[in-house]
């Protein structure tokens, strides 16, 4: 119950946006082009 | 005009319950963005940024790949020489150590512990999604995938 409730309330799109960031700063140059949002950041 | 009842409203909750399950992507796009600038969080993606110069050279050649669950793991060290091979256990020791303590740190920053396990599904995807093509990646499955 405690997991759907995680799940539910998750917000999945910031914490895309999060990855890409921070994905970008470990990978420079390497990573696949970030989505918009996550140049916006 | 006939009057509507209470048990009327009681019966669409289930309705409005499902609406919101199915569609959780609609209050997500409009959430703040999550908290990423702690120190501990900056200072963990310097340390992951320094260990990916070692990482690249075995992630190129699919020595090791990434793991849909945020990790990194060995993949196929049989060209390996054995102190290389030792080294090499260290620096994934290291990575999977960092990568989770990076999720935990997330989640604790936006005062969320319990997002951890979803931060490192999510972070498993975007990584595996933004990765150059060659490289591997192991699915749900256990199967390793050449991207």
């Amino acid at each position: 119950m405690v997991g759907c409730a995680s799940t539910l309330f998750f917000p999945v799109h910031p914490a895309e946006k999060a990855a890409d960031k921070l994905i970008d700063d470990i990978w420079p140059g390497v990573a696949k082009s970030p989505t918009p949002e996550a140049k916006k950041q | 005009m006939k009057p509507v009842r209470p048990n009327f409203w009681v019966s669409l909750l289930p309705a409005l319950i499902a609406c919101l399950i199915a569609a959780p992507g609609v209050s997500a796009q409009s959430a703040p963005d999550l908290d990423i600038n702690s120190a501990a969080i900056v200072s963990l993606a310097k340390s992951l940024a320094n260990r990916f110069a070692h990482l690249r050279p075995h992630l190129d050649t699919g020595v090791i790949g990434l793991t849909h669950d945020g990790s990194v793991a060995l993949r196929d060290s049989a060209s390996l020489d054995v102190k290389v091979l030792l080294v090499l256990d260290v620096l994934i020791a290291e990575e999977n150590k960092d990568r989770a303590t990076l999720y935990r740190e997330i989640a604790r920053a936006n005062r969320r512990p319990e997002w951890e396990s979803d931060l490192r599904t999510t972070f498993g995807r975007r990584w595996i999604s933004r990765m150059p093509a060659g490289w591997f990646y192991r699915n749900e499955q256990g199967q390793w995938v050449r991207k």
